[in-house]
Formats: C-alpha cells, structure tokens, sequence
C-alpha cells in the first residue's frame, strides 16, 4: 500500500541544504496575522466618511496646537500596507535565514498602535497626550515591579511575590504617611515594608529551601490578608488618623514641562515617576558593568561555578532579595501616595503578577522589561479612553490583549524567553 | 523561571535520612522499634499539627495586638499587666467560642454550623485535587481560577439553557463544567508541551483571560441574565439541574467530592496515566528514556487538574450561586486549593482533611467577625502560614529527624524476631 502513495518528502531544490539551520517562520506569521486584522478590522469595517481628531495639547502647556484630524479609513489602509509590506519582508528574511531586525518589529507595533488608537477613536477625539502620560504613570509601579524580580530573578531566586511587595509597600506609605504628615515618611516606610516581605522570601526559599514558587505564592496570600485585615480592623475605624496620606505633589520640571507633547508626557510627574527613570538606566549599567552585576548573574546562571571562584553565593542572593523588596516596596507606594491616595483592600489587583508577565516578556533585561511594562500601561489606559470614547469594541475583549500578547511572547513567538538557568533551585552546597 | 520540572514537585517533607541512626537491616531485625518514636513526632501529622498551631498562635497574637481594647491596656502595662492578659484572654476567648459556633456546634442551631464549614469545604476538597495531580506531576497550576470560571461558564449554559430531564440534566451540567476546566488547563499544558513555555506565567495570563472573555460572555444574550441588564451575571440555572439538598443544608457536592477523591486515588495509584504522572513528577528525564512521551503527560496532567478544578466550579455554580454565575464565582478557590493541596500533602485524604481545616475557619471566620469583631481576612494569614511552616522542614528544626523506616517493615522485622 505504502508504495504507491506519493512520498512524503519529494526531493525538491532544497533538498541539499538540510544542513542548514530551519527556517523561522513564526515571527513573519505573526506579524501577518497582525497586519491582516489592521487592514480587515480597523480599516475596512470604517465608515469613510468618519476622521479621528487627535488631541496633541494639554492643560500644562501654555502653546496651543492645532489638532491632527485624519481621515480615518485612508490612514488605516495606508498604515495596513506598511504592515503588510514589512510582513512580506520579514517573510522574505526567514525564506534567507536571515534575522529579523529588532527594531523593525517595533516599528511594525507602533504602526499596528497607532492604527488601533485611530480605528478606536473613528468619529471621536483622541485625547493623545492624556494617553501618554496616563500610560507613563501606570507603569511606574509594574515597573518597579519588573525590576524586583529583575535583581531577584537574576541572582536566581524566582520572585512570585512581587505582588506582595508592592500591596506591603502600598499599605506601610499610606499608614504612615497618614499618621506622620509626610510622604517622605511613606516612602521610607513602603521600602521597609518591601524587605520585610522579601525577608520571609529570602528565609524560606534561600536558607529554607521551599519551593520558590510556593512561597511566593503563599506570601502573596498572606500579605493580601493581612493588609485587608488591618485595613478593616484599624484603617476603616479611624480613616483621619490612619488612611489619608499625604501624597507626593507633582514636580512639573521648569522649562522643559513646557515643550508641547513631550514635556507633559516626561517633565511633569511626581517623584516616583523620575525615581524610574534614574532605576532603569541605574540597573542596567549596574547589572551589566559592576562587579555586582557580573556576581548576580553568575550566581543566577551557575551558582556551583560563582562558589568554586569565592562568590558567596547565598549571601548575594539574599541581599538581592532584600534589594528587590525595597524597589518594589517603594513602587507600592504609588498605589497610595500617587494616585487615589488611601488605602484599599487588594489595591494593587494583580498588577504584580503583570509585573512579573513584563519580566519574562522583556527577557530578563531591564530596558526591555520596562518597555513590556509600558505596554501593559498602555494597554490599560487605552481600555479606558476606549470606554470614554464609546467605542464599539467592548473594553473587556481590550482588556484581553496584553495577557494575549504575553502569552504570545512567552511560547516564543517574539524569539525564546528564557531566564537566568539556576533561578528556582535553591543552592546547597 | 526555567526552573526544571523535579524542583517544582513541594519539598519531600522528610529531610535525608540519617545513616548513622537508620542503621542496617540487621540493627533493624534487633531492634525493630527503635526510634520509632522519632518517626512518629518527627512524621508528617505531627509536623501539620505543630504548623497548624504555631499559626493560629501567630493569628492570635496579631488579633490581640491589633484589637483596640488590648491596645488600650497596654498604654499602662507596667502598672496593671493584669488587666492586658483579661483583655487578651477575653478577646481570645469570644473568638474561640465564635468559631466554634460557626463552624461546629451551636446551641440554637445544632450542628447545622458544622454542614455549613462543609459546604465550604466542598470546593476546596475539588480544587484541592486538581492542584494535586498537577503537583504530581511536577506542575505548578496557579491556573485554578480561569479552569473555574471557564467550567462555571460551561455549566451555566448548560444548566440554562439546555432542557433535559431532571437527572440527566444535572449530570450533563457537572460534566460540562469538568470539561471546561480541563479544556482551558490542558491549552496550558499544550502551550507548555510545545513550546516549554513556564506554566506558572501561562496560567496566571491564562487567568486574567478568562476573567476578561467570562465577563464579556456574561454581558452577551446567550448567557446574561434577563434580569441584571448592564451587568455581567449568568442566567439561572434551571431546577432540573440545581444539585438537590440531601438534608438540611448538606447538597450533593460534598458527596461527588468525597467520590472525586476516590477516583483521585484510583487515577494516582492504580491506573497507568497515574503511575506516568508520578514518574514525570519524579524525574523528567528518566520517565523520558523509559519510553513515557513527557509532552503527553504534560496535557493529559493538565486536563485532569483542570477536569477536578471544573469540578469545583460544578458546585460553586449548580450548588451554591444557581440563581446566576457572575466573574468573582471562582472566590479565591483557586488559590486556595494550592494550599490545601500543599498541606494536604497530595494525598486523597490529606487533601479531604486539609480542605475539612480551612472549611471549618472559613466557616467560624464569619461569626467570628461578627461576634468578636476579628476581621475573617485574618483567616488567610493563618493559612498561608500553615503551609508555609508546612512546606519548610527545616523550618520545624526542633522536631526530631524521622529515621525514614517504614512502619511496615519494622512489623515484618519484628516477625521475623519473634
């Protein structure tokens, strides 16, 4: 029977190059999928007659702009070709074996963007900069997250727990900022209550060996009930006394918060905005080019070989984790000192485990985690100017795409993630 | 994250055996009992039983310390320290005799309280087991919320819009919600099998997908309820497919959990995709080049977590909310199973007896809060700490090292002797 069926593999022109590496074809294919929906859903489900008016003034800057309006279906169609074009490209690099530039990909995400937000607000106006900043400030707290399961991460401790941190460093600003007047005090306060999380992390899954993953998971929990605990039991019985901090004042920053677009989006936030922008590069030069860096990563990668050459391996990662619950102890407190300004059972809602989805989407890197992070806090403002704009693409199928996109990133769509090699495996010699 | 998939199985809770003090099989046929003492305190129940009490020692102390009448003494401790310990011994005492009220007997109510910490148990008894395979297998499914919400969609539909005959019906709205639950696991453990994806951020995206999807669902006409327009809250279940009362207040589903644990043990210890899920659980690598195709495993373990997780949406769905399934349905089970199924050890009965535990405080947690003004999220501290003094040995040092002989074997040395 077997024999007069066609073979399964007939000898083609390629067939001498099996030698060669496979080719790729999962990014081009997504990147298709992607151009496809802009050009069938944001583009020819418009009605041509509809413009979308982009907003690019904001209240603190004194120089008025004139509003871009564009015409709606045109600009989608237009930026759906591009998309498409580049798709072709990329189809044409993974038929060559070649690499697909970074950059190119996002060019293709800020095309494919700028299109949703232009499908989005068909009809409608666009409040642009509000966008921006609203995304900014929503990040900061994911990624400070980010960033404390960076330095954990990297030092091979698998930091569940973000979550935690931060709903601690939340808790601790808003309480003592409200009984102090200060929300220096809050500050202080949010990072001490970080590393004491991070200390019962460290405890029990550096010198107690547990599951990391476990801890994490029951440190979340408990930090979640007893916040919530005392929340009922102390902060609801005397909100003057323990639940109105005094939160931080935005410090728009002389001249360069006048520049249109640019200085409302980067020059006038509150301290813990600029504190991110000082963490970021910090880190970066720090994990990449100090002698602190280079022992974290050997730790996190082989822990065996740091050791033989005189690294002491456990007390580097236990002053990473102490690390990493300061920063994020410190980004908790913007639940509270930076936005609604009192405390709430569960305030941070999951956004650590956002936090931690950013981290293993930025590829353990520090730039490339915020960035993650800024995509999630885009994501997130975007749904709700979906919902003042009345658009008809209900806000909860919104709400959906970052965990989509992460799930994409993580089975390897945007190339393999893969994390420090010992993180997760306790060291014992 | 890339933490291999041995490490993910909880810490053996018996540290390496002693050598010297095991001894040989001779010292064994000598002396068969001895040490056994060792093993006895230093065995798991006993390490439970300490871990329990330590963290409701730990919760107490915090509810004493935070309860203003306490505060308040302390203010002049040093002149009156008596008046602190009636305080605290009072505060301790209305929460003790609250959560018996509430969860085991009462007076005025019998032991109604006590089918009441049941019904609280019942998913966690499901859910439990779900975590349990999983853990078997060396998986880590944080995915119990989404698994529940998509099996509590499943058996919403069906328990409301299909019509059947009365048991037929019911039974078809259980299996509906098992099989959402392991459908939306075992994409997890696809993902996983093809791509070596980690589990753990698969199923916590996973989450947040089906929290979003079930609340967009939940606003359409085929499943909102005609009666909450604007909001997200599934249709009623109809009366054909509500899990009927047995007596007073205990339903079906604590029964078609207590079965669900025997078929739980069955699946783990009798059956072949059992045995598979062990040996994957146990070394990746060696159940590979035993000729197990770890890829499959990976997704049938995943349906199965998923299948019991959906379970307990069965009973969240068809037992507790019939008039109508809304986003938050799943409450906290998932989570919370991971604990059960931690200190339950992940064995049927563990798991059965650990969920009974966190049932009773939930259940005492609501008369407690209300009778002796200890706020119930206290109720998680407690748990997470349990299994937290549960999952360290190490942390439990002052128990005595268990001597790793089987009780089994000292019988048979003894015979031997005699």
């Amino acid at each position: 029977m077997t024999t007069t069926v066609t073979p399964k593999t007939p000898a083609t022109p390629e067939s001498p190059e099996t030698a060669l590496a496979p080719r790729k074809w999962k990014t081009p294919i997504l990147l298709g999928v992607f151009a496809l929906v802009s050009l069938l859903i944001f583009s020819l489900r418009l009605d041509p007659s509809l413009t979308t008016r982009i907003d690019l003034n904001s209240r603190t800057v004194p120089i008025e702009l004139p509003p871009l309006v564009l015409p709606s279906m045109l600009t989608n169609l237009i930026l759906s070709t591009l998309m498409i074009a580049f798709a072709a490209y990329t189809a044409k690099l993974a038929y060559d074996r070649k690499k697909i530039p970074m950059w190119g990909i996002a060019l293709f995400a800020a095309l494919w963007v700028i299109a949703l937000i232009v499908w989005v607000g068909a009809g409608a106006n666009v409040p642009f900069v509000w966008l921006l900043t609203g995304t900014l400030a929503i990040s900061t707290p994911l990624v400070f997250g980010s960033m404390a399961g960076l330095v954990s991460e990297r030092a091979g401790v698998v930091n569940i727990a973000i979550e935690g941190q931060l709903l601690a460093g939340a808790f601790a600003s808003a309480l003592v900022s409200s009984m102090t007047g200060s929300w220096v005090a809050g500050i202080l306060a949010a990072l001490v209550a970080g590393v004491l999380v991070s200390v019962v992390l460290a405890l029990f899954s550096i010198t107690y060996w547990v599951e990391q993953v476990v801890v994490g998971v029951v440190i979340n929990m408990i930090v979640i009930g007893l916040t919530s605990y005392l929340y009922s039991g102390l902060m609801a019985s005397n909100r003057e006394l323990y639940n109105s901090p005094d939160t931080y004042d935005a410090w728009p920053i002389p001249l360069l918060s006048s520049i249109p677009i640019i200085g409302p989006v980067f020059f006038s936030h509150s301290i813990i905005t600029y504190l991110m922008f000082i963490l970021v590069p910090l880190l970066t030069w720090a994990l990449f080019n100090t002698r602190w860096g280079l022992r974290t990563r050997s730790v996190g990668e082989h822990p065996k070989a740091a050791d033989t050459v005189g690294i002491n391996v456990n007390r580097n990662r236990w002053f990473n984790v102490l690390l990493s619950g300061a920063i994020a102890g410190v980004g908790g407190s913007f639940y509270t000192l930076g936005s609604v300004g009192a405390f709430n059972q569960e305030v941070t809602s999951g956004q650590g485990y956002i936090a931690l989805a950013a981290l293993i989407f930025g590829r353990w890197h520090p730039v490339y985690a915020t960035l993650a992070a800024l995509l999630f806090g885009f994501a997130s403002n975007f749904r709700t100017l979906a919902t003042q704009v009345g658009a008809n693409v209900p806000s909860e199928l919104l709400s959906m795409v970052p965990y989509i996109v992460t799930v994409l990133a993580v089975i390897g769509f945007v190339g393999q993630s893969r994390g420090p090699a010992a993180s997760g495996v306790p060291y014992i010699k | 994250m890339t933490t291999s998939n041995a490490s993910l199985t909880p810490p053996e809770p018996n540290p390496p055996v002693d050598k010297g003090s095991s001894g040989s099989t001779n010292a064994l046929a000598d002396q068969p009992w001895r040490g056994v003492w060792r093993d006895i305190l230093g065995g798991n129940v006993v390490r439970s039983i300490v871990a329990i009490i330590l963290a409701l020692i730990i919760g107490m102390l915090i509810a004493v310390f935070t309860n203003k009448d306490v505060q308040d003494t302390l203010g002049y401790f040093f002149s009156r320290p008596g008046d602190f310990f009636n305080a605290a011994g009072s505060l301790i005492g209305d929460a003790v005799r609250a959560m018996i009220t509430g969860a085991v007997y009462s007076p005025t109510r019998g032991f109604q309280p006590f089918l009441s910490s049941l019904q609280w148990a019942t998913p966690l008894v499901a859910a439990g087991l779900g975590l349990g395979v999983a853990f078997r297998a060396g998986l880590f499914n944080i995915g119990g919320q989404g698994q529940m919400l998509v099996g509590a969609l499943f058996a919403s539909y069906v328990g409301a819009s299909w019509n059947l005959p009365p048991v037929l019906h019911l039974i078809v709205a259980i299996l509906a919600a098992v099989l959402g639950g392991a459908m939306w696991a075992a994409i997890v453990g696809f993902l996983k099998a093809q791509t070596g994806a980690h589990e753990v951020i698969l199923t916590i995206m996973f989450n947040w997908i089906a929290h979003w999807g079930i609340t967009y669902l939940l606003k359409q006409p085929l499943f909102q309820s005609e009666n909450a327009p604007g909001f997200a809250k599934g249709k009623a279940v109809q009366a054909t497919a509500v899990m009927p009362e047995l007596f007073n207040g205990f339903g079906l589903g604590f029964v078609l959990v207590l079965l669900a644990a025997v078929l739980y043990w069955w699946i783990m210890d009798r059956s072949t995709v059992g045995f598979k899920i062990r040996a994957v659980g146990i070394n990746p690598n060696a159940a590979k080049t035993a000729g197990i195709n770890v890829k499959t495993v990976t997704v049938v373990t995943m349906a199965i977590s998923g299948a019991f997780i959906g379970l307990a949406a069965a009973t969240q769905t068809l037992e507790v909310h019939p008039t109508g399934i809304e986003p938050t349905i799943h409450a906290g089970i998932g989570f919370d199973a991971i604990t059960v199924a931690l200190l339950g050890g992940n064995s049927p009965v563990g798991i059965i007896l650990a969920a009974l535990l966190f049932g009773l405080l939930k259940a005492g947690s609501v008369t407690m809060e209300i009778q002796a003004g200890i706020p119930r999220d206290i109720i998680p501290v407690i748990q997470g700490l349990i299994v937290l003094f549960v999952a360290a040995p190490r942390f439990l040092g002052f128990l005595p090292r268990p001597t790793g002989v089987k009780i089994r074997d000292r019988v048979a040395a003894g015979k031997v002797k005699s």
